[in-house]
């Protein structure tokens, strides 16, 4: 039964690879590949600016720290990452390329959800990515 | 402010040089600025910056103000090291903690947002470039500096 406290120990690199890559992979277009390789890797390829690769492991499981930041660290890098790409393949402004002003990456819990989204800030974000971490 | 540009593999007498001249160069900065080489006195992110000037490439940090965001980037001057050419490895640590990390094959650049800062901390960008073109090339990067 889900309540609304995360056990952050049982939240893996892999869950969060996967929920990044199933979520956000539809909204490219053709010509950028994102991969999943193996459990923690997403692999982005774009002509330009080129081959990009994402291990979430090697933020969310470092010895040191918090748990919940690495995860939220590890969320926010990658879609930073992936504007990132976007940005420099398109030399647009992504998401939104009716924007003049380019929307920043967010990343934030609530409520036991991790959210993931691009806005000028995290309230007035568009949301793309949405996990249910409660235990 | 620390840095290092260097090579591992194919220590030439042309990179002996100009890791001489880096090295003088550091001592020459660090006097100037009054720093402490070695003895871990680091200069601050606040307003300017650093810019970590090595003979291969350029470390940029920049916070604008206490608790602001904070944006990097390094940009290579060998051609060894030119977008598609070379393999970058880069982590950008707070502190202890790793907040980035790249792995890509164009020169990295990111920012790390007001939420992951800790003032009074040590921001570094550290890793390696490798070419993937000719002859294997090997430079280091090492660029930090005190979060306001």
């Amino acid at each position: 039964m889900s309540g609304l406290t995360t056990d952050w120990d049982s939240v893996s690199a892999s869950v969060i690879a996967r929920a990044l890559f199933d979520q956000l992979r539809d909204l490219l277009p053709q010509d950028v590949s994102m991969v999943l390789d193996g459990d923690v890797r997403i692999v982005l390829s774009a002509d330009p600016p080129g081959r990009s690769v994402f291990d979430v492991a090697l933020i969310v499981d470092q010895e040191t720290g918090r748990r919940e930041d690495h995860v939220l660290a590890a969320v926010w890098g990658f879609v930073s990452s992936l504007q990132d790409v976007m940005v420099l393949h398109t030399r647009a402004p992504w998401p939104d390329p009716t924007k003049l002003n380019i929307d920043l990456p967010h990343a934030w819990f609530e409520n036991g959800f991790l959210y993931a989204g691009f806005g000028q800030t995290a309230a007035d974000s568009t949301t793309l990515v949405s996990m249910d971490l409660r235990s | 402010m620390t840095s290092n540009w260097g090579r591992k593999s194919g220590v030439s007498s042309r990179v002996r040089y100009r890791r001489a001249i880096f090295a003088s160069s550091l001592l020459l900065v660090g006097l100037l600025n009054g720093a402490c080489i070695g003895g871990g006195s680091l200069p601050s992110c606040l307003g300017a910056g650093v810019s970590s000037d090595g003979p291969d490439g350029t470390v940029f940090i920049q916070q604008a103000y206490v608790g602001a965001d904070v944006p990097w980037g390094i940009s290579a001057k060998d051609p060894a090291f030119a977008d598609g050419r070379a393999n970058w490895d880069v982590d950008v640590l707070v502190g202890n903690q790793r907040v980035q990390h790249k792995g890509q094959d164009y020169a990295p650049h990111d920012y790390v947002p007001a939420q992951f800062i800790v003032s009074g901390e040590v921001f570094k960008v550290i890793g390696q470039v490798t070419s993937t073109s000719g002859q294997a090339v090997v430079g280091f990067i090492d660029g930090e500096c005190v979060l306001g």
